[in-house]
């Protein structure tokens, strides 16, 4: 074979390779021609902060579709139920799930989602209700992605003192003390505990003097609220000069049941909650409820639908600021009527 | 002698027979349950839970494995399409599909290849909307569903409809449900005189208050879409939204809490339980019989008012959504 031959030959194979590893690329580029389907799971279907939130993360998600990736996103609930959240988070991964975001029913309780979601190498973005640190700690692909409720509770604390102190007339029998009382979520909850601790103690180290006339558990709900609150009007009928409620759902069922009292509007109490829910926002303009504190659904969702992106890709983390590389704990803001403005229609 | 042959022989036939009987029992145990897939759109939303109960509840009284697809809008016979390959990669049995709006779906399905399936809750869409698609189709009576309401509406209103304006709100606009629905609709209001000013197809998860409000004030809406119903009853106002009152056809809990509130006037609530039930069923016997041919047949509706709203009746029917 003559080397003129023999190189044309050598030619043709290095061509025939470099043709096969040019469709072998093709072949993983058409591997990245995917859809990232994410299951939502919520504690219940009757959470309007949870329920924006959600609405935020799918939007968010959406945003982030490409000619390249497709995104499903399923969103279920568990109905107020940890063995009904249970069963749905595996019935979602038995038809296919990438990546579980979870709103916990009990924060105790996510061992058999963990569990589960572990069988079958499927990451959970935790939200809104964080897993004890335990539990976070059972595998690598567990995240949390939500709020330092002592936040929370410190802020509501300063928002509602500075508040009395530029309003003296919220203390409308002069006695020189508030006479309060509270809305917490439920018995027991870590968020209600540290919302309440910290708000109070707040309050106080602020110099407000305080009375308690009596605290009612309402189930973070509106309709709850409204009817414990109304039972307290009918007992301390216009003696309640503070409501400090733990969360804006509750609040807006307060302001709603002196709304319904007959009580004149001068003599109802100041109202704070926290969450920064578009109808709590709308009562801080209006005057009857007098602040609030942001909870940041729209950067949890951001963050909730970047990391599920970054973890179906396999992409590194090293861009989301994770605390202990698990934890993204987003800053909350102040509401009050001053500030309003800023926060309505995000 | 003889006769203790004979004995030996029965003796020994009826431990044959006892022990063909414990071999089968022992196999049929260990044949793993056939698995269904059920793709709907937006599989999480609170107005498929009274089919989803009737599915998966007709799935273990015929030991079925179900795997109801984690979807969210199916807009086209594309994402359909999508989500059935992915479950025929899972290796599914079967199919239950509430099939994708638009023309193309008919065409779609046929590509499904010799996995039996079973379509609930409307046809495929065709553009002669009096001819069937021939799928197997398990669902409620959708032209009957617009003319009911259409008849409720003459039927209450003393006056008459003389002068008075409609607005009608459907899902898709390409789809079986809503072309049945409103044809029916039309066909109930024809000769009383009102005007149907309006028609607004929702497509996809838009603000459906603000869309409405753009089209303008009516006397009566007619709802025939459930995710709008919600929306539009959780903002009526003293009965009344936008001054119109609502009457609708809803599959969700929130439904019937609005039509207790007085928000909406008059409901029709198809039986969604029976719709998930019986595509079970029917897929269930298909599996069981390659020469078993399914059935298409059409489950009823109920109109509920305020007032019946705790009848016996109406309570047993409500009670599929727990």
């Amino acid at each position: 074979m003559s080397d003129r031959k023999r190189n044309r030959i050598i030619a043709l194979i290095l061509a025939v390779i470099c043709v096969t590893a040019l469709v072998g690329c093709g072949g993983s580029d058409s591997k990245i021609d995917k859809t990232i389907r994410v299951g939502v799971v919520t504690y219940t279907q009757d959470d309007p902060f949870i329920n924006a939130m959600t609405d935020k993360l799918k939007s968010q998600l959406k945003t982030m579709e490409n000619s390249n990736m497709k995104v499903i996103v399923s969103v279920r609930n568990g109905d107020n139920d940890q063995r009904e959240q249970d069963e749905i988070v595996a019935e979602m991964i038995d038809a296919g799930c990438d990546v579980l975001c979870v709103n916990l029913v009990d924060r105790t309780a996510p061992a058999n989602i963990i569990k589960v979601a572990r069988q079958n190498d499927i990451p959970i973005i935790f939200f809104n209700r964080e897993p004890v640190h335990e539990d976070l700690e059972q595998w690598d692909k567990l995240y949390y992605v939500g709020c330092d409720a002592k936040e929370s509770g410190d802020m509501q604390g300063e928002i509602a003192a500075e508040y009395i102190k530029n309003h003296p007339e919220v203390d409308r029998n002069e006695d020189g003390k508030i006479q309060y009382v509270l809305l917490e979520g439920e018995a027991g909850h870590q968020d209600a505990i540290s919302r309440t601790d910290c708000s109070v103690k707040t309050l106080i180290e602020n110099g407000v003097q305080l009375e308690k006339l009596s605290y009612q558990f309402a189930d973070w709900n509106r309709g709850q609220a409204e009817n414990r609150m109304t039972q307290l009007i009918s007992q301390y009928g216009d003696e309640v000069e503070l409501v400090i409620s733990n969360n804006d759902e509750m609040a807006l069922g307060a302001a709603e049941a002196y709304r319904n009292s007959g009580i004149s509007e001068d003599k109802w109490p100041a109202i704070f909650g926290i969450d920064g829910l578009d109808d709590a926002l709308q009562a801080i303009k209006e005057g009857t409820m007098q602040g609030t504190v942001y909870n940041d659904k729209e950067d949890q969702a951001g963050e909730m639908a970047r990391l599920a992106v970054d973890l179906f890709k396999g992409n590194s983390l090293s861009s989301h600021r994770l605390q202990d590389e698990k934890y993204y704990v987003s800053p909350y803001q102040k509401v009050d009527v001053d500030s309003v403005d800023d926060f309505l229609h995000r | 002698m003889k006769r203790s042959k004979i004995t030996f022989l029965l003796a020994e036939l009826i431990l044959v027979v006892f022990a063909g009987i414990f071999i089968h029992q022992i196999f049929r145990e260990d044949v793993p349950e056939k698995r269904v897939a059920v793709i709907i759109q937006n599989s999480g939303d609170k107005r498929w839970d009274g089919l989803i109960n009737g599915l998966k509840q007709s799935a273990k009284v015929n030991s079925l494995h179900l795997i109801i697809c984690n979807t969210d809008d199916i807009e086209s016979a594309q994402d359909e399409k999508a989500l059935i390959d992915e479950q025929i990669e899972n290796d599914v049995d079967a199919f239950i599909i509430c099939p994708a709006p638009g023309k193309d779906t008919k065409d779609m399905l046929s590509q499904i290849g010799d996995i039996p399936f079973v379509l609930i809750t409307q046809d495929v869409y065709m553009e002669d909307s009096s001819s069937p698609s021939g799928y197997v189709t398990i669902k409620p009576d959708n032209y009957q569903i617009g003319y009911t309401l259409g008849q409720q509406l003459l039927r209450q209103d003393a006056g008459g409809l003389e002068g008075k304006s409609v607005g009608v709100v459907t899902g898709f606009a390409d789809t079986e449900e809503s072309v049945s629905q409103k044809n029916g609709l039309k066909d109930a209001l024809d000769g009383s005189g009102c005007e149907i000013r309006w028609e607004y197809s929702r497509d996809g998860e838009q603000d459906i208050c603000s869309m409405v409000n753009l089209l303008g004030k009516v006397d009566y809406m007619v709802v025939m879409d459930t995710y709008a119903l919600d929306e539009l009853g959780a903002n009526a106002v003293d009965g009344l939204y936008n001054g119109a009152v609502i009457y609708g056809m809803g599959t969700s809990v929130k439904s019937v809490a609005l039509l207790d509130a007085g928000n909406i006037a008059c409901l029709v609530v198809p039986d969604g339980y029976g719709v998930g039930y019986s595509s079970v069923k029917e897929i269930a016997e298909r599996l069981d019989s390659r020469w078993y041919t399914m059935q298409s047949h059409e489950e009823h509706i109920k109109t509920i008012y305020r007032e019946d709203l705790f009848s016996e009746d109406v309570e047993r029917f409500l009670y599929s959504y727990e």
